[in-house]
């Protein structure tokens, strides 16, 4: 356990949170109140009636001054003239039951990497489609890398901002708190549904999780095409570095993941060759940029 | 010689004892030798203070004092000056933050609702929680909930008295195969949540949580305030 600090002395922490908080409210108001004349319809009203109740800051900017930052989420959006701190974009979904934060992830649909991505979707793709021409014969691996292809067409990519989401830590810790540079931005918050999706030849399949199984385990257990022929999987996370779990019966490693994890199960060598050995990185390239609803 | 000597010892000693670097150790050395003192209000400051206040404690450390940051709908934050956070949904602790392993998500499985244990418990009261730890191996935990003991008795604490109710949950896995304890006390006229044991994962410690405010509020005086 970290915080054998986190004894307060009381005149310092009253006047501490005291100021912290005014400061704070005042510009969650300001957002919020900003937000709410500019959007509609809005699902933010508790959050704009608490932010109101809490401070008399009611004035918003003239209309005619464009947002800095705007979020959309789950078809909603919400606006700031000002790049707000991350803290204030997420105060309105504390009262959230549903979202599981560890899993939730706020992309960045501007940004200028934006081009770069969209290449590297492109590339994937085509990739995928010479691969699966050169493979015509073998009708099950055409339907599986077509499937493939089709399921990472389908995704949306975008730049993730690198940290981790959570109103509560965002609020007290300033490390979690950064300012939004001015965007568009996607909050993006997979519904928690006790899998790990597994993603490979045939496309992503969602394997359920259980206490104290290893990786190795829950390949085993899929039916992920091609599983019993594979050393290392790669697990693939939007804010973290890619990293290899072996999980072959001579290499395996202990290694436990969460519910909501993404595994890419990495195409075979011999299916590859040569000229598409690259092919590999740049499916988990494009995996660490994928928004799940 | 010796007179200059003294001179020399007692001006250094005197400008060592001025220096804030001195202190620093002097902190230090006591907090390594005796530990972190117990977070402790007067009653007054309780009072006083902005914001409501907690008593934390976990086995072997101090009591220590977290303020309410966040509070919407049943969803309440208590935040510590060195960025630590406990996330209550209702009297259940349903997340933390800034600690090395963290609770993550504790939920409801899909189709029911009631999970939550108040006043009105009753015992044999059955649900289940879905629970979800940083600690992978412990990914998703399905505990079954049931309510083993509920009774009246006279909460104390700090020298507070008030009447309450006591009431364990038990926490049961099929697949760890393995028994925790919750335990909750409230107060036996407003429902107020007074105090609570909590570990919703084997691979988390227990947390004590007094909510020191609430207790102040209900509760008389101690004697001598």
């Amino acid at each position: 356990m970290k915080s054998r600090a986190l004894f307060l002395h009381p005149q310092r922490a009253f006047y501490m949170i005291g100021k912290t908080l005014t400061a704070t409210v005042r510009s969650i108001c300001w957002s919020v109140v900003v937000a709410a004349t500019t959007y509609a319809p809005l699902s933010f009203a508790n959050t704009l009636q608490t932010a109101v109740q809490a401070s008399s800051v009611t004035a918003a900017p003239p209309a005619t001054q464009p947002l800095a930052v705007t979020v959309e989420y789950g078809g909603n959006f919400v606006g700031f003239y000002e790049p707000p701190r991350l803290s204030v974009l997420l105060y309105a979904f504390h009262g959230e039951q549903q979202i599981v934060w560890h899993h939730a992830r706020l992309f960045q649909l501007d940004s200028s990497l934006q081009g770069e991505i969209n290449q590297l979707q492109h590339q994937v793709i085509e990739q995928l489609k010479a691969l699966t021409r050169q493979n015509a014969s073998d009708k099950q691996r055409s339907v599986d890398l077509m499937e493939l292809t089709r399921w990472l067409a389908a995704g949306h990519y975008a730049k993730p901002v690198p940290v981790a989401l959570d109103p509560s830590g965002a609020w007290v810790a300033p490390r979690d708190n950064p300012k939004l540079p001015a965007g568009k931005y996607r909050l993006a918050t997979p519904r928690y549904n006790s899998t790990v999706q597994l993603v490979g030849l045939g496309g992503a399949v969602y394997q359920p999780v259980e206490a104290l199984k290893p990786v190795w385990w829950l390949l085993q257990q899929s039916n992920v095409v091609g599983a019993d022929a594979i050393d290392t999987v790669w697990l693939v996370d939007s804010i973290k570095p890619t990293a290899a779990i072996n999980v072959a019966s001579w290499n395996r490693d202990e290694v436990y993941v969460l519910a909501g994890s993404r595994i890419f199960v990495p195409l075979d060598a011999n299916l590859l060759g040569e000229e598409f050995n690259q092919l590999n990185n740049a499916i988990a390239a494009l995996l660490s940029y994928r928004m799940e609803e | 010689m010796p007179c200059l000597r003294c001179i020399l010892l007692v001006s250094l000693a005197a400008l060592t004892a001025c220096s804030s670097t001195l202190m620093a150790y002097k902190d230090t050395l006591e907090v390594a030798y005796f530990g972190l003192p117990d977070a402790n209000f007067t009653p007054e400051q309780i009072r006083q203070s902005p914001q409501d206040i907690v008593y934390a404690t976990v086995p072997g450390g101090p009591r220590v004092s977290l303020a309410q940051e966040l509070a919407t709908s049943n969803t309440v934050t208590w935040g510590s000056l060195d960025h630590a956070a406990l996330v209550f949904v209702g009297t259940r602790l349903a997340r933390t933050t800034g600690f090395a392993s963290n609770l993550l998500h504790v939920a409801p499985p899909r189709m029911q609702t009631n999970t939550s244990i108040d006043l009105n418990s009753m015992v044999g009261q059955h649900s289940q929680l879905q629970v979800l730890h940083q600690d992978a191996r412990f990914s998703d935990v399905i505990w079954q909930s049931e309510v083993v003991h509920k009774q009246s008795v006279a909460f104390e604490y700090d020298g507070f008295a008030v009447p309450a109710v006591e009431i364990e949950e038990r926490l049961s896995s099929v697949q760890l195969g393995m028994e925790l304890t919750q335990r909750y006390w409230f107060d036996a006229q407003s429902g107020a949540l007074l105090r609570t044991i909590q570990q919703l994962s084997p691979a988390m410690t227990e947390f004590d949580v007094v909510f020191i405010s609430a207790l102040v509020r209900v509760a008389q005086p101690p004697q001598g305030h």
